[in-house]
């Protein structure tokens, strides 16, 4: 080959979309690049439309392949028909391109953008190439070269002049029609303007293979099946990665050296950006790393008021040492200023992540877990080998997270802070939807498929049963048989951009220098275009600012008790390692409580026993998904009983796994494990855990399974041990947690329990208020607190508040908790504020006064008299009721002469309503009642008298034949245990768990799914505290349920 | 006046059923909640419920079959049976003609008839008779006023299979206790409204009836004293007497795709049926009916139908309609697009003996091209008349086609964008096969514009076309290009669709010529 072909054999490609051009591109980012670089391509230009969401796959992948990368976007104008092609070839370039790119996004609606010719005067630096023959193609009413040229013209000579010397004109040459004529065109208008010429080929793909997948995307996009979408498909599959030698025979040797050139003037590099700090947060004159020390002895002295401990000293130290050397002192600093706010102004907060657990944390006041006391060592969560950003979520109140993310836009600007991007990406379902929509299939029947699938079938993968009922509906159309292949490649593909749940970035300069910004679907929202992979790659650090509705709850019980003891209380003033509080878990009694009131947990409760913090954060990281399906769970509660040894093959494995018997709970230990086990590098091992995290998702860990066995047979494990330790990884998956997760976690177990135990007359009130949340309706709530003897009264329009709250009791010490018109359905919150201001002290007297005072709407005292809450001054509901209907329509003007004597006249009297009536009343109103448990009125009524209640089943004996019966509050299939549901009843004394087998519920299915009322023949079967009822005969009694109230 | 309301609680599930070749588990839902309302005896024995989600309906039961309620087809039933209740009374009207009800019912004025039948319960079992042979399910009542009989019917078990038979009566006395008992909660009353009485304990009729009606106007607003008044007879409760169009149209949908000839003409004769009865109480034929055969995707197949005279007997039709289908096209096109309604129309109506004038008379020289034409059509067939349309395709053979004169499809393209530069580059006649031609004939001039498509339905395309010079003239020829055939298709399923010529790889075709 002599020298001239090789040169020609160059070729760099300006001009491609990926798959975050949302539903035109039809390849992944890194997909493209792969196969660019496999095809010996020099360089490839990513260039989305109005987007560079992609931009960052698209540099990991060319960081692997060496290929170079060009920054660049696609973009169609509203007020012109041009469509440019804008490449970034330097830093400055690329700042500008993110700046232009956001003056679109935010001019647009969510998903769209509008940009103006005018606004090209933004990019001073960029590279603009003009692929004209596309946009001839739309305007153009002539085929004759010179009438082209006459149109095009004028669009030349102005973008000339908005951009001197930085212009190309681009011909693509994809085999349409009229390709001589594109040619002809260009070189004239070329000749004419002196605008150079250069090549690209509007590349959508990465190989022709994906050309049904293109037309599918195209038709999903203009909303109609590839049958009717016509000319909106393209007619031919050349829009993808061409060999070179076909490019180089179909562009002039010019224009293809000009593509060269024009990469080769391309120096920038993501990898160039450098993140910044705001620097706001370090005062003038002091270096960061001494402004967080200070700040850090002065939260020791705080936390250790005796004197800092010297182990504590050393330890701040050590991190600090390894803090200053990963330069992450601003990242400390800026969630402790956060942190502060959020304690200012009384919003309880509680960090976690991999850093979260540090002394220096602890100090900061970012996290209450002290971390002497469950010895977690900083090295586990930050390490110098991976060059990760460390990561601290902080979970806030969940009604007041809002104020805190309003702080920080005020603190930095919303210029400068912003909300990471979430990609929403193709999953099975709208793939199979959208995908079969796109063939043309009825709508009904994608949607029967859908439902009919059993998504969480381990036996049948879903993609098989896809193919099964597809091969079963037999008068399918021939087009049916793309659908599989199609859906395949489609899932995976975003769809659009959304907002992470707090992934907040904060920078020094303008965000919109660094990354686009654009607009999210909630209203004064703003997200960046990456997401927190994307960050992470690049080495860019996110604060999480999340919600938790325990910490809501735990903040309102400390209020409470601080107004009804009279001093502030707070969580430092709860004693730590409470003997009764652990009393109270192992007794399995944890409604209410943070994360282990779930039925799991409880039953996990009495077997484990926990009597210590650490057990507790066990508890929370043992009930999961991934120990669960990892067989971690048995193996664990048998050695805590002493029922077997916990084993180690040797001391660093004892290390590693001690604190958990031998058994890999956490996924830090996991990591641990492959280095000190199986020799992994550092590296290796993050590697691994990054897999595990979406392997699920992508692909397999075979490679990484392989490699771990042969490393711990190398290191003399036996393979019994090694196969556990991979069957116990892929168990894993995504669902391990992080010991410093559970940490957290637990600590706010701990501390919810403590208040069950100690002040459950503010807890369950604070829990109540801080609906929805948790696991339990306010209706089981209110019956365990009456079962722990809380005394519950009823909403009364003269002694309730907006709020449930705390209501001295003359002759007890304990308060009873009064119920608020929040519970009330359909009562609004302006009617309730009405409500409050304008009652006298005395109460409202009558109706009259009510209706003269409060002045509430006709909707809110419908509501008020269904939720029983005038009986004090109108009698029953039913009274009430009549009362309140005809006050509502004498306040019209038209009947205001004949009020009064009216309503004496008429006064009659409806009559009472029964029991039944009433708890049925309760229910519909306020989805709870004082009165009787529906189960104890049908058993006065004569009915269900067979049935024990859940108070004697409790005496049972295993094995014992039983029939119960109950209200069903629970039905639940988890994704573990194959197939079997679990469900729970509830009566008038208690809650009945039930487990039904597959075969039963197969068998069943009908009373099984559509039962309110339950009733069930089953076995009793008991492991200590814990009690079940397997199902045998189960019966729907929903009539029961409806005749209630006749 | 007396009155007897006829109502059609199961209209949806019961037109479904009887055209359904075999049993099987069938339930329809409302478009927007995607919620069950109707269902069959085989569903609710497999626990499917009204009120259900589409989601719980098909885990409670995989062999559901699941449909859409179209109101459109219930009310063209409702007016079919509208006509028929015509024969039983003088007087008939409506319920649920409003679009997008879900209710269907027939008020029939009872007084007048029952002398002819020889009682009032007489004329019921006929008409309840002729109805269950339909394949109707209904419930009626009989009631002194247009809204007692209502109620009244609302609240009966369904016939046949209940009896029902007690409210069937115009004993004024018996027919109020019966009204004091129903249920406010299934009566008409607005929902608001009825959930107020509800929430003050009142639970019948004859609770509501009890209380005074001005304190219930303050409280519960006019409308209900106005029903009220309407269900006691003391104020007016006008209704629209039912008026036949002058036209006949019909639509049925079917669960099931249609694939057979039998299964299509099982649903054919079912609306022959119809029509039949239709002409001959009005005493009138058809010498042209218009067939209309749904698909899930693409098109509507139409086919009309003209016979030699006048006609009305449904076997005459029939046997016209089955030779139509019976042509391979449109046997192979059901193979291909199965068929899920099928619509029957007629607005050629003729007394039945009727001169047929000829074609060309002097009278009629003066026709216009429109007449022309259908007078041609009604001479050679419709098939033999036709004129041409674009379709957006590109492939060249697909991007027109034949349609029957007057008519137009109904592609997308009307809202594609236009490829303006497109057509230029096209002959205007384009061969209706390619012709094979070697390749030292052409002098190609203009080229490759490759077109590749067509993936979807069996017939891709993968050619190279080129402006090419053929002697003197003119030719638009293409070249297969099998050898680009990339992972997506097999080559094979390029090569059989280029005329056969599967055994070589590559070669020229003239698809046109310029002019």
């Amino acid at each position: 080959m002599s020298t001239a072909s090789i040169k020609t054999s160059r070729y760099c490609e300006l001009h491609c979309l990926s798959n975050f051009t949302f539903l035109r591109g039809a390849s992944h980012p890194e997909e493209l690049v792969n196969r660019a670089a496999a095809l010996g391509y020099q360089a490839l230009a990513i260039t989305d439309e109005c987007s560079l969401a992609g931009i960052v796959r698209a540099q990991v992948a060319a960081r692997a392949n060496r290929l170079k990368l060009l920054v660049g976007s696609e973009v169609t104008f509203s007020d012109v028909p041009l469509k440019l092609v804008i490449l970034a070839p330097t830093r400055r370039a690329y700042g500008e391109l993110c700046q232009f790119v956001t003056t679109g996004r935010r001019r647009g609606g969510k998903g769209s953008y509008q940009l103006f010719l005018q606004d090209l005067t933004l990019l001073q630096n960029c590279f603009i190439l003009w692929p004209v023959w596309s946009d001839l193609a739309r305007i153009s009413h002539e085929s004759q070269v010179a009438a082209l040229i006459a149109t095009s013209l004028p669009w030349a000579e102005q973008l000339k002049c908005l951009c001197p010397d930085r212009l190309w004109l681009m011909e693509e040459q994809l085999l349409q029609a009229h390709g001589q004529t594109q040619h002809q065109v260009i070189e004239a208008l070329s000749a004419q303007t002196g605008i150079p010429q250069v090549c690209g080929n509007d590349v959508h793909m990465h190989e022709a293979g994906r050309q049904p997948l293109q037309d599918a995307v195209t038709a999903i996009r203009t909303g109609c099946s590839v049958f009717q979408a016509g000319s909106h498909c393209y007619s031919n599959r050349e829009r993808y990665l061409r060999p070179v030698t076909t490019l180089t025979r179909l562009y002039s040797r010019q224009q293809v050296c000009t593509a060269q050139f024009i990469a080769d003037s391309c120096v920038f590099s993501l990898d160039e950006l450098r993140y910044e700090y705001p620097p706001e947060l370090v005062p003038a004159g002091i270096t960061a790393q001494s402004h967080l020390r200070s700040k850090v002895y002065t939260g020791a002295q705080r936390r250790y008021p005796s004197g800092v401990p010297v182990a504590i000293t050393r330890q701040i130290e050590h991190e600090l040492q390894l803090i200053h050397e990963l330069g992450y002192e601003h990242y400390f600093l800026t969630i402790d200023d956060i942190v502060t706010y959020a304690r200012d102004q009384k919003i309880l907060c509680q960090g976690r992540g991999s850093a979260a657990n540090s002394v220096i944390c602890y100090c900061l006041g970012i996290t209450e877990v002290d971390p002497m006391q469950i010895h977690l060592l900083f090295e586990r969560f930050i390490s110098k080998e991976r060059h990760e950003p460390p990561d601290i979520d902080v979970d806030f109140e969940h009604e007041r997270r809002e104020e805190v993310i309003q702080y920080i836009y005020r603190k930095y600007g919303r210029e400068r802070a912003a909300l990471t991007a979430a990609v929403i990406t193709y999953r099975a379902r709208s793939a199979i939807r959208d995908i079969g929509k796109a063939l043309g299939l009825n709508q009904h029947t994608l949607d029967q498929l859908i439902h009919k699938i059993d998504w969480r079938s381990q036996t049948e993968p879903w993609r098989v049963q896809l193919q099964r009922m597809l091969e079963q509906r037999s008068p399918l159309p021939p087009v049916a048989k793309h659908l599989i292949t199609l859906v395949n490649q489609i899932i995976g593909f975003p769809r659009h951009l959304s907002q992470h749940t707090g992934g907040f970035v904060i920078s020094a300069g303008p965000m919109s220098e660094l990354v686009p910004i654009e607009n999210a679907a909630m209203a004064g929202r703003t997200v960046i275009q990456w997401d927190k992979n994307d960050l992470e790659t690049l080495g860019l650090l996110k604060v999480d600012i999340l919600a938790l509705g325990m910490l809501s709850a735990i903040r309102k019980t400390l209020d409470l008790i601080g107004q009804h003891r009279g001093t502030s209380f707070g969580m430092q003033n709860i004693p730590r390692e409470d003997p009764a509080v652990y009393q109270m878990l192992q007794e399995g009694d944890s409604i209410g409580v943070f994360q282990v009131e779930s039925r799991a947990q409880i039953s996990m409760l009495t077997r484990l026993k926990p009597a210590c913090f650490y057990d507790l954060v066990i508890e929370v990281a043992i009930v999961r998904p991934g120990p669960i399906q990892g067989g971690m769970v048995h193996p664990y509660l048998r050695r805590r009983q002493g029922l077997e040894p916990a084993q180690y093959s040797n001391q660093a494995i004892q290390e590693v796994l001690g604190r958990t018997l031998g058994v890999p709970i956490f996924q830090e230990q996991v990591i641990k494990l492959a280095m000190v086990a199986a020799g992994f590098t550092a590296g290796a091992a993050d590697q691994l855990r990054r897999a595990m995290a979406t392997w699920s998702k992508h692909g397999d860990l075979t490679a990484f399974q392989q490699q771990l066995k042969t490393g711990m047979i190398e290191r003399g494990h036996c393979p019994g041990f090694a196969d556990q330790i991979c069957q116990q990884i892929t168990g894993f998956g995504e669902y391990g947690f992080p010991e410093s997760h559970a940490a957290s976690f637990a600590l706010l177990v701990y501390i919810s329990a403590w208040l069950k135990c100690h002040e459950p007359e503010a807890f369950f009130c604070s829990l109540l208020n801080s609906q929805p949340m948790g696991f339990y309706s306010p209706s089981q709530l209110v019956q365990q607190a009456r079962r722990q003897g809380v005394n519950i009264l009823p909403i009364d329009i003269n002694h309730s508040d907006k709020d449930h709250r705390l209501e001295a009791q003359g002759h007890s010490l304990r308060p009873a908790v009064r119920l608020g018109f929040r519970q009330i359905r359909g009562l609004s919150w302006r009617g309730m504020q009405q409500l409050c201001q304008a009652r006298p002290e005395r109460g409202f007297k009558d109706l009259a006064e009510l209706v003269s005072l409060a002045r509430l709407n006709p909707v809110d005292m419908e509501a008020l008299a269904a939720a029983n809450a005038l009986e004090s001054i109108c009698g029953h509901r039913y009274q009430a009721r009549w009362d309140i209907l005809a006050e509502n329509h004498c306040s019209a003007p038209l009947f205001s002469g004949i009020r009064t004597q009216e309503i004496a006249a008429e006064r009659r009297s409806l009559s009472k309503p029964t029991e039944g009536a009433e708890i049925k009343a309760d229910y519909v109103s306020t989805g709870l009642t004082l009165a009787r448990h529906p189960l104890a009125l049908l058993r006065n009524q004569g009915h269900l008298q067979h049935c024990i209640t859940a108070r004697i089943l409790s005496h049972c004996k295993q094995g014992q034949l039983v029939c119960v019966a109950g209200l069903v509050t629970c039905r639940q299939r988890p994704a573990s245990a194959a197939g079997v549901n679990f469900m729970t009843l509830e009566d008038e004394t208690g809650n009945i768990n039930l487990i039904v087998f597959p075969a039963t519920a197969h068998a069943q299915r009908k009373p099984l799914l559509t039962a309110r009322l339950l009733e069930v023949h089953g076995l009793v079967e008991r492991q200590g505290k814990t009690l079940n009822v397997v199902a045998g005969r189960l019966i729907n009694m929903n009539k029961l349920l409806n005749g209630i109230d006749t | 006046m007396h009155w007897l309301y006829l109502d059609f609680p199961t209209l949806p599930i019961d037109i479904l059923e009887r055209n359904t070749l075999q049993a099987e588990p069938i339930a329809i839902y409302l478009p927007d909640t995607e919620r069950i309302q109707w269902l069959n005896a085989l569903a609710i024995q497999q626990g499917v419920q009204a009120g259900q989600s589409l989601h719980a309906a098909n885990c409670l039961c995989p062999q559901l079959r699941t449909q859409v309620y179209s109101w459109q087809q219930c009310r063209q039933t409702l007016h079919g049976l509208a006509q028929w209740a015509e024969s039983y009374s003088a007087f008939v009207s409506l319920h649920g003609d409003l679009a997008g009800s879900t209710e269907s019912g027939l008020w029939l004025e009872a007084g007048s008839m029952r002398q002819l039948f020889g009682g009032i319960r007489e004329w019921y079992q006929r008409l309840a008779e002729d109805l269950t042979q339909q394949g109707i399910r209904f419930r009626a009542a009989c009631g002194h006023t247009p809204l007692a009989c209502r109620w009244l019917a609302m609240q009966q078990p369904l016939a046949p299979s209940g009896s029902g038979a007690e409210v069937i009566s115009d004993d004024r006395h018996l027919l109020q206790r019966h009204l004091r008992q129903l249920a406010v909660s299934k009566t008409d009353i607005a929902p608001l409204t009825r959930r107020r009485l509800s929430s003050m304990g009142i639970k019948t009729l004859g609770q509501l009836l009890d209380l005074p009606l001005g304190a219930l106007a303050q409280r519960l607003g006019t409308p209900l004293v106005q029903q009220l008044n309407q269900l006691q007879g003391t104020s007016a409760h006008p209704l629209k007497a039912y008026q036949a169009p002058p036209y006949f149209e019909r639509r049925l949908e079917v669960i099931d795709e249609i694939t057979t000839l039998s299964h299509l003409l099982f649903i054919v004769k079912r609306l022959l049926v119809e029509l039949m009865r239709w002409l001959q109480h009005r005493a009138c034929g058809t010498d042209q009916l218009c067939l209309t055969l749904h698909h899930q995707t693409g098109p509507s197949t139409r086919c009309k139908i003209l016979t030699a005279k006048v006609e009305y007997r449904e076997q005459e039709f029939l046997e016209l309609i089955r030779l139509q289908l019976e042509k391979p096209a449109i046997q192979q096109q059901l193979a291909m697009q199965p068929v899920c309604g099928v619509t029957l129309s007629t607005d050629q109506l003729q007394t039945r003996i009727v001169q047929q004038p000829e074609l060309f008379s002097p009278a009629e020289a003066q026709h216009t091209g429109v007449q022309l034409v259908a007078r041609l059509q009604a001479r050679l067939g419709s098939q033999a008349v036709q004129q041409l349309d674009n379709l957006d395709d590109h492939r060249p053979e697909k991007s027109w086609c034949f349609i029957p004169v007057g008519s137009h499809t109904h592609s997308h393209a009307s809202t594609s964008p236009q490829p303006l530069l497109r057509q230029a580059s096209r002959p205007l006649w384009l061969l209706q096969l390619p012709q094979a031609v070697h390749r030292d004939q052409l002098q190609l001039l203009e080229g490759p514009e490759r077109i590749c498509t067509g993936w979807w339905d069996s017939q891709p395309v993968m050619r190279d076309y080129y402006r090419a010079r053929f002697g003197s003239l003119y030719a638009w020829v293409f070249r297969t290009t099998t050898h680009l055939a990339g992972p997506a298709m097999s080559e094979h399923d390029y090569c059989t669709l280029t005329t056969g010529s599967a055994t070589q790889p590559s070669h020229w075709f003239v698809h046109g010529w310029f002019a």
